[in-house]
This record gives structure tokens, C-alpha cells and sequence, in this order.
């Protein structure tokens, strides 16, 4: 047992310095987030457009959504899921919720109540919760890296 | 496996980093993993160069996890062993 525990110790130091150089890979700048906030933002334009182009402002957002992760792909050469097991899973989850209802509340309030200036505060609103939600979800992955798993 | 286990796909050049190996180890280490079912390795071309992408499989992260939790036990085992010694 002797000889196998220093190895086990060992493999287990091994793995959290390969974490902790995944933490430092996954560095995300302030683009990154704010590219992903407008893309929140031009979806909540979507319920004030004319019904014709409001799937071409639905249609922009998944397009960006895939152009964010190819540039993920080029930038940091790994692509994490947002929604992975994890602790950020209790970030994303929550986000998706806020920015869902928001969604909902927009499009309500401008397609049924015809109150189309509430898509701009809602908008904002909106935008600030996926900015700082992609703050946080980084921000707790790192964490996450950092820690033993030991 | 450690790297691969918490992201869905990496780039043999990050891979090669984290684990601070050299091409030839990072390559056989993931042919084996690759014959094993444990990761799937595919070639993409990105600005016009050639590049391994490496993803996880279920059954290899279910590998990982069992080795990890191995490793765990081994080592408490380790401490407790040194604990008692030294008592």
C-alpha cells in the first residue's frame, strides 16, 4: 500500500494542476460577455418588429450564438457548455430563467398590451442579467478549476 | 481525462499544454483512450491547418470518475497508514 499511495497523491496533484491550468486557459475578456449580452438584447427587439422580420431578429441571435462558439473554439481551442454538471449549472440555470421571463414579459406586454416601450427597459434589464450571469458563470468555473479534487 | 471531463471538446494544443507532455505521449495517450471508446477524436481545419479535436465519451467519463474516487480512497488509505505509523 505504501508504494501505491504516494502514486495516488500524486495522480491527484497531477489532475488539480491540470484544473488549475484549465482556470487560466478559460481567461474570458470583456467582449466575450458583452458579445453575448447584445445577442440578449437583439432578442428582446424581436416581439417590437414587424411580424415578417421579427424571425430574421429571432434567426441573428442563434446565428451569433454559434459564431460565439466557433470564436470560443479559435480563442481558447476547448468549448465548455454552458449548462455543464457542475456548479455553473446553479449560474446558468437561474440566468436562463430570469432572461426567459423577462422574454415573456416582453413579448406579452408589446404583442398583447401594444406597449411597445417596455421592450427597452426590459431590454436593458435583460442585458445587464446575461452580462454579469457570464461574468459569474466564469467567474465560478475558475473557482471550480481551482479547487482539489482531492 | 481531467481536462476532458470539464469541457465538451479541446484542441490537441491545449491539451498538450495542460498536461505538459509532449505530442508524441499527448497522441499515444489519446489513441489508447480513443480504442478504449473513452474519448472521440475527430480532425478539423481551422485557417487552413489541421487540427484534433478530443470530446469525452459517457463511458469514458464514468471511467474517470471511478478512477478518481479510486485515487481517493487510495490516498486516505495512504494518510491513515502514515497516521498511525506515526502515532
Amino acid at each position: 500500500m505504501n508504494t501505491e499511495a504516494p502514486s495516488a497523491a500524486e495522480a491527484l496533484a497531477f489532475i488539480d494542476q491540470s484544473r488549475a491550468k484549465l482556470a487560466a486557459a478559460s481567461e474570458t475578456p470583456v467582449s466575450r460577455h458583452l458579445a453575448f449580452a447584445g445577442l440578449i438584447a437583439l432578442l428582446f427587439a424581436s416581439p417590437v418588429l414587424p411580424l415578417e422580420w421579427r424571425f430574421v431578429a429571432l434567426l441573428i441571435p442563434l446565428v451569433g450564438v454559434a459564431l460565439i462558439v466557433r470564436w470560443d473554439r479559435r480563442r481558447m481551442g476547448m468549448f465548455i457548455n454552458g449548462y455543464r454538471a457542475g456548479r455553473t449549472r446553479w449560474v446558468a440555470l437561474p440566468v436562463l430563467v430570469v432572461i426567459e421571463a423577462l422574454y415573456a414579459l416582453s413579448y406579452w406586454l408589446v404583442v398583447e398590451r401594444h406597449t411597445n416601450w417596455a421592450a427597452a427597459p426590459l431590454a436593458v434589464v435583460a442585458t445587464v442579467v446575461a452580462y454579469v450571469g457570464s461574468v459569474w458563470w466564469c467567474d465560478v468555473f475558475r473557482r471550480e478549476m481551482l479547487g482539489s479534487v482531492a | 481525462m481531467a481536462v476532458l471531463a470539464e469541457v465538451r471538446e479541446a484542441e490537441f494544443a491545449l491539451l498538450r499544454q495542460t498536461t505538459s507532455v509532449s505530442d508524441s505521449v499527448l497522441s499515444k495517450h489519446l489513441s489508447a483512450l480513443g480504442e478504449a471508446d473513452y474519448v472521440k477524436l475527430r480532425k478539423a481545419s481551422v485557417d487552413g491547418r489541421v487540427r484534433t479535436w478530443a470530446s469525452i465519451t459517457r463511458a469514458g467519463r464514468a471511467a474517470f470518475k471511478g478512477h478518481v474516487a479510486e485515487l481517493r480512497r487510495l490516498a486516505d488509505a495512504a494518510a491513515s497508514v502514515e497516521r498511525i505509523a506515526a502515532e
